[in-house]
């Protein structure tokens, strides 16, 4: 038998050791009892995002938020949760209304108990399936920094012409749910010819990244001058920063509305307690701080707005059919893709 | 495997030994390479090849071999100079040039990345200058193209080209000129017929491993690639792996980029690889001359070159981490870095000596076939391997993100380098000292374990500090498999990019800076050392 030096020994004794103490710290987790936990997307948990409004005010249970990547990540990594996962989701916040059909086809949220009243919403702006409750809305548009851009485009087809020239900033529509919302509006306008529409787009794009985080990060830093974003996002700068260079611009052609929807999963641990939050997301308290905790306007009705709110609001809210994006989504990015993989 | 370990007896103790040995490595690397193995396998099925045919990512292939091909030029446009300098001239910064050699193996792409946005993007350092100087000028903008593509791989990979350029010609015999002089060549001559026949062996190693690393490209393109024009595979792979559309086109696209590495492999690297480790292990010997004019001239514009593209990003790293307060959200990043990469290198290390032994028992072919094995983590870029590990938590329940995953996919993504480091070492150990305790009676393994192991101490230092500045520096896989709770530094680099967040980027980027130069300096420390005996 192979006799080992001392040296030897040490190094091997050394090493599982090490691994020993690798596997305790990676499963350091306390179980706790009676936490919610909220799986949304990145923006979400921010400083000044809603995440920390609902921690200060939901006072049912303690809340632990967890936030992944955009709103596409969050779908998928919440389904991937299994029973005997300590921290499985009991609310998924973010869905978006373009992701219905995903949400729809990955089949891991349940319905809602028959007993919830819920309140009205604004005009467009219903619970689907009994099962996705909607608690906020924006519209998708083009925002710009009046320092740089004098004469801003007015429509989609000005978008395109040489002034803009890698001026703009889209988010790629496969990981990023305002850039889907980009390609369905590009779609809801231009129908079958949005494929040309992107062609003579590509000129003034000048970086298509893979989340609103980094595209906005781009616009802020002064990266490019336009940028893909919501008709609120001005807002923020107005009353957060007391900037008003950041504006929006208006197309008569309408806008892509986007809304966003809280729900259950089936493997919830504590679905008694997320009902009790969702009741608590829907309350007037808690739909007040959407404009400035979410930058995006309230889907209950009759909550009292600031008039720097209107000022963004599009004239025409354009949405596609949910059966038509199950049927057509695959075809459509893969036309997008096309078009935009061709090397000019 | 080597000759002078062979056992002239067999007895039977020493058979169930090596067939022990044999056995366990075969299954550890079997068990570790399966997910990968398996994934791969299911790429290439006629109707995954099909599809991947059909959504035009042959063109996504062709294009990432044209982006890697420029790109290794211009790193050996620099390259070549720097190695020139190295070779024949002594002067204060020529360490500075020497450290700059081994970034690419330290130093992660996202950190050059972040200092270039820095000075030269649209509202970076150089155009917030021009905009104050010349107000009505345009916006120098290279950034979101091809050709800062280009410019940040040969930036961050010249360093390969000139080191193993100098190495190579250390190499070279002296007296061959010395003979050549005597016989009255001149000094073009003796370049032309002694110097460059056997430089460009070496070059065409550095220009090969350049190759692979421009292929398998990630972090340059994902920040300042633009859109889906400019993707290579790897990046297609991530967009196809992140939106979970079509798996199996990920796999498709897997198999494609790991066929496309294996041939390169094939091509370029396969018998020039085992010479990289003498890179790591050799000072860099200079020959001192004196300097023309014209020779200093060009050095000057050599180092102005570098400090506008290579020196002044890290310098704004530095400049603009001051710009807003220190706070401690660099501690957790740092400590999970840390246990990933210890982590990651004992693994290696462990794997590469286990299989070294496996070897040393066996017949030539079985050895050789070890040897080759273990290289299979080579082809498969980080995000090839992460994807297949991923899918084996799937597979047995999961998310498929854990820190663990992340040890075990950055330990195998080092194992080739590690063991080709590790072999070198064991085989150039002192013949004598082995022959002496061969005859005095002691076992195979015995004389491997008191003899060869104590004195390649070196050779295992240099290969577990290679393996860790691997792992500090690996974004792909980390940002597939790490939980969201537990960033590693590259993770929170990108993320922090990714919101333009530069300040706390640029603190971030600071510690892995100081991290990086410690393990370069020991590195290049522990190479110069002599074994002592």
């Amino acid at each position: 038998m192979v006799l080992f030096s001392s040296l030897s020994k040490n190094i091997i004794k050394c090493v599982l050791v090490s691994f020993f103490l690798f596997g305790v710290l990676i499963k350091v987790c306390p179980d706790e009892q009676n936490v919610l936990y909220v799986y949304s997307y990145d923006s979400f948990s921010d400083q000044w995002g809603l995440g920390k409004i609902a921690t200060q005010l939901f006072s049912d249970a303690p809340i632990k938020i967890i936030s992944v990547g955009d709103t596409i990540d969050m779908l998928y990594h919440a389904k991937s949760f299994g029973k005997k996962d300590r921290q499985r989701p009991d609310i998924v916040f973010g869905i978006a209304n373009i992701t219905i059909p995903l949400a729809r086809d990955l089949g891991f949220l349940q319905r809602l108990s028959s007993g919830i009243a819920y309140p009205v919403f604004r005009e467009g702006i219903t619970v689907v399936d009994n099962i996705m409750v909607p608690y906020d809305f924006g519209y998708i548009a083009i925002v710009y920094d009046s320092k740089y851009i004098k004469n801003p485009p007015t429509d989609f087809e000005d978008l395109t012409s040489d002034r803009f020239k890698k001026k703009l900033v889209l988010i790629d529509p496969r990981t990023s749910g305002p850039g889907l919302a980009f390609l369905y509006w590009t779609i809801a306008v231009y129908g079958n010819a949005f494929t040309e529409y992107w062609k003579r787009l590509s000129s003034s794009i000048m970086t298509m990244p893979d989340s609103w985080s980094t595209a906005y990060g781009l616009f802020t830093a002064g990266e490019t001058p336009m940028v893909l974003s919501y008709t609120t996002s001005p807002i923020y700068h107005q009353v957060f920063e007391k900037e008003n260079r950041y504006k929006v611009a208006l197309f008569p052609e309408g806008h892509y509305r986007y809304v966003e929807y809280v729900a259950i999963p089936t493997i919830a641990a504590h679905k008694h307690l997320a009902e009790q939050f969702i009741k608590f997301i829907l309350s007037k308290d808690f739909q007040k701080k959407i404009l400035l905790g979410n930058v995006m306007y309230p889907a209950v009705k009759d909550i009292p707005l600031p008039s720097m709110a209107h000022q963004g609001m599009p004239m025409k809210a354009l949405e596609l059919d949910y059966t038509d994006i199950a049927q057509h989504k695959d075809t459509w990015i893969r036309d997008w893709l096309s078009v935009m993989s061709e090397r000019r | 495997m080597d000759q002078r370990l062979v056992v002239c007896y067999e007895r039977e103790t020493v058979k169930t030994t090596r067939y022990l040995w044999l056995s366990l490595v075969v299954f550890g690397l079997a068990f570790f390479y399966l997910p990968l193995i398996t994934h791969i396998v299911r790429g290439l099925h006629p109707s995954t090849i099909r599809m991947v045919i059909r959504e035009g990512y042959l063109s996504v292939l062709l294009y990432s071999l044209f982006q890697a091909l420029i790109s290794t030029i211009w790193a050996c446009i620099l390259g070549i100079p720097a190695a020139y300098i190295m070779m024949h001239h002594a002067f204060p910064a020529r360490r500075v040039l020497q450290v700059a050699t081994i970034l690419p193996f330290v130093m992660p792409v996202i950190l050059m990345v972040l200092g270039v946005v820095l000075i030269w993007g649209n509202n970076g350092i150089v155009n917030r200058l021009r905009a104050l100087i010349f107000p009505y000028s345009h916006t120098i903008s290279f950034l979101y193209r091809f050709s800062a593509i280009v410019i940040i791989h040969g930036l961050y990979n010249f360093g390969i080209i000139a080191r193993l350029l100098v190495i190579g010609q250390s190499h070279i015999d002296k007296r061959q000129y010395e003979i050549g002089r005597l016989l009255g060549a001149k000094n073009w001559y003796l370049f032309r017929t002694v110097t460059l026949p056997q430089l460009f062996s070496a070059l065409l190693l550095g220009a090969s491993l350049v190759f692979l690393f421009c292929f398998t490209s990630f972090g340059v393109i994902m920040v300042l690639g633009g859109s889906p024009r400019y993707a290579t595979l790897e990046v297609s792979l991530f967009y196809a792996l992140k939106s979970f559309i079509q798996e199996d086109l990920a796999h498709g696209i897997a198999s494609l980029q790991y066929v496309s590495v294996f041939f390169i492999w094939f091509l370029f690297l396969r018998k020039r690889l085992f010479h990289m480790p003498e890179s790591m292990h050799s000072p860099i010997p200079i020959q001192r001359r004196t300097i023309s004019f014209f020779q200093k001239t060009f050095l000057l514009g050599y180092y102005f070159i570098l400090i506008i593209l290579l020196v002044l990003p890290l310098v704004a790293i530095v400049v603009f981490s001051f710009k807003t307060k220190w706070e401690g959200s660099f501690l957790l990043p740092l400590g999970v870095s840390l246990i990933v990469g210890l982590g990651s290198a004992s693994f290696s290390l462990c794997m590469g000596i286990f299989v070294y032994i496996a070897q040393l028992w066996q017949s030539k072919k079985v050895a050789s076939f070890l040897s080759q094995f273990v290289l299979l983590p080579l082809f498969a870029s980080p995000l090839v391997i992460s994807m297949s590990y991923r899918g084996l938590f799937h597979y047995i329940g999961g998310q498929g993100k854990s820190l663990l995953l992340v040890i075990v996919v950055h330990g195998l993504l080092s194992l080739p380098f590690v063991f080709s480091i590790l072999s070198y070492e064991f085989r150039a150990q002192v013949p004598c000292l082995i022959d002496a305790g061969r005859s005095l009676g002691g076992s195979v393994g015995k004389v491997f374990f008191t003899i060869i192991l104590p004195l390649s101490k070196k050779g295992i230092i240099i290969a577990g500090v290679f393996a860790l500045a691997l792992s500090l520096g690996e974004l792909n896989a980390a940002l597939l498999l790490t939980p969201s709770r537990f960033p590693s530094i590259p993770v929170a680099i990108y993320r922090l990019i990714a919101r333009y967040r530069i300040y706390q980027a640029a603190q971030m980027g600071i510690v892995l800076l100081l991290l990086a130069a410690i393990l370069v300096y020991a590195i290049d420390t522990i190479a110069q050392r002599k074994t002592k005996l």
